[in-house]
């Protein structure tokens, strides 16, 4: 191990529906021994350790911080240990232990609940930006600007296509589960 | 039929979940020891893991069928303490009627199948 790095830094860009390739790349970190010390919004840290099994999971925590204790507490209380934010995600781990992976949705429906609050906010964010968008493009259109390639509304089209893109995904996993899912919530 | 009983009408049928925290507070808990007495009271078969828990805490909250009673205070963790309200006292027991008159037809129809009932 001498000279060896035994903490690294990993840039890693998050989508807001990918939630899932998310743990299953932190638990393969982990299994290759390397376990995260800290997340923030660019990446994680990672620190050298033993190789284990360890389950990581993101959740769509509560909007409201004065309900953050209580929610933490939860989860504290049932073994998971919370690892930090990642935007709205709440990051936790909990070890594997005999072969049973730990869930924190142990049924479907209350992750179907949890995604809609994802589409939610993901719509929310969606209107605003639209907003935002509709008085930049009829200025754009004037006739003072033809002729010229239209940069914002490039950036616009791009940024429409990537909220709409992340939306309907949402709705793929939630119609997924769905389907494992026949009783009535 | 009661005001009461035509509301709480409006939540059956339960998810097994809900039915089981519901039917752990009829007596005060906080949100570990729903998740313990779910475990005991279904004999290990369902586990309620800390998101659902936290989510079905919210929406009863919500819907006014269960009540924060004020916070527990043991090894300096504060937790909230969480007990039915009178209309979720009506659901659980609706929710029982509906499932006792569901299990002595389960137990008529497997006696005619030839299962043990």
């Amino acid at each position: 191990m001498n000279g060896e790095k035994t903490t690294k830094r990993v840039f890693r860009m998050m989508m807001a529906w990918n939630d899932q390739k998310e743990e299953r790349w932190l638990s393969d970190q982990a299994k290759s021994g390397w376990h995260m010390t800290s997340v923030n919004a660019f990446g994680y840290t990672f620190e050298r350790g033993a190789p284990a099994d360890v389950a990581y999971r993101f959740d769509w925590g509560p909007g409201c911080r004065r309900d953050q204790s209580e929610y933490l507490g939860i989860f504290r209380d049932s073994g998971w240990e919370y690892m930090g934010r990642r935007g709205r995600w709440n990051i936790f781990r909990k070890p594997v232990v005999g072969g049973v992976v730990p869930e924190i949705y142990t049924d479907p429906q209350s992750r179907i609940r949890m995604y809609q609050r994802v589409i939610g906010f993901l719509c929310a964010f969606f209107a605003i930006m639209v907003g935002q968008m509709v008085p930049q493009i009829s200025r754009e259109a004037s006739p003072a600007n033809l002729g010229r390639f239209p940069w914002v509304m490039t950036i616009y089209c791009v940024l429409t296509a990537f909220f709409l893109y992340g939306i309907v995904r949402m709705v793929f996993v939630i119609r997924r589960l769905r389907r494992s899912a026949p009783t009535p919530s | 039929m009661s005001t009461l009983d035509k509301k709480a009408g409006k939540f059956l049928p339960l998810t097994e979940a809900t039915y089981l925290i519901l039917a752990s507070l009829t007596q005060p808990r906080h949100g570990y020891g729903i998740m313990q007495d779910v475990e005991a009271l279904s004999a290990g078969r369902v586990k309620v893991g800390p998101g659902t828990l936290y989510g079905a805490l919210t929406n009863l909250l919500q819907q006014k069928l269960i009540r924060r009673v004020g916070e527990s205070a043991d090894g300096g963790e504060r937790r909230k303490v969480y007990a039915l309200t009178p209309l979720g006292e009506r659901v659980l027991v609706l929710e029982g009627e509906r499932l006792a008159s569901l299990s002595r037809l389960a137990a008529d129809v497997s006696k005619r199948l030839g299962g043990t009932p």
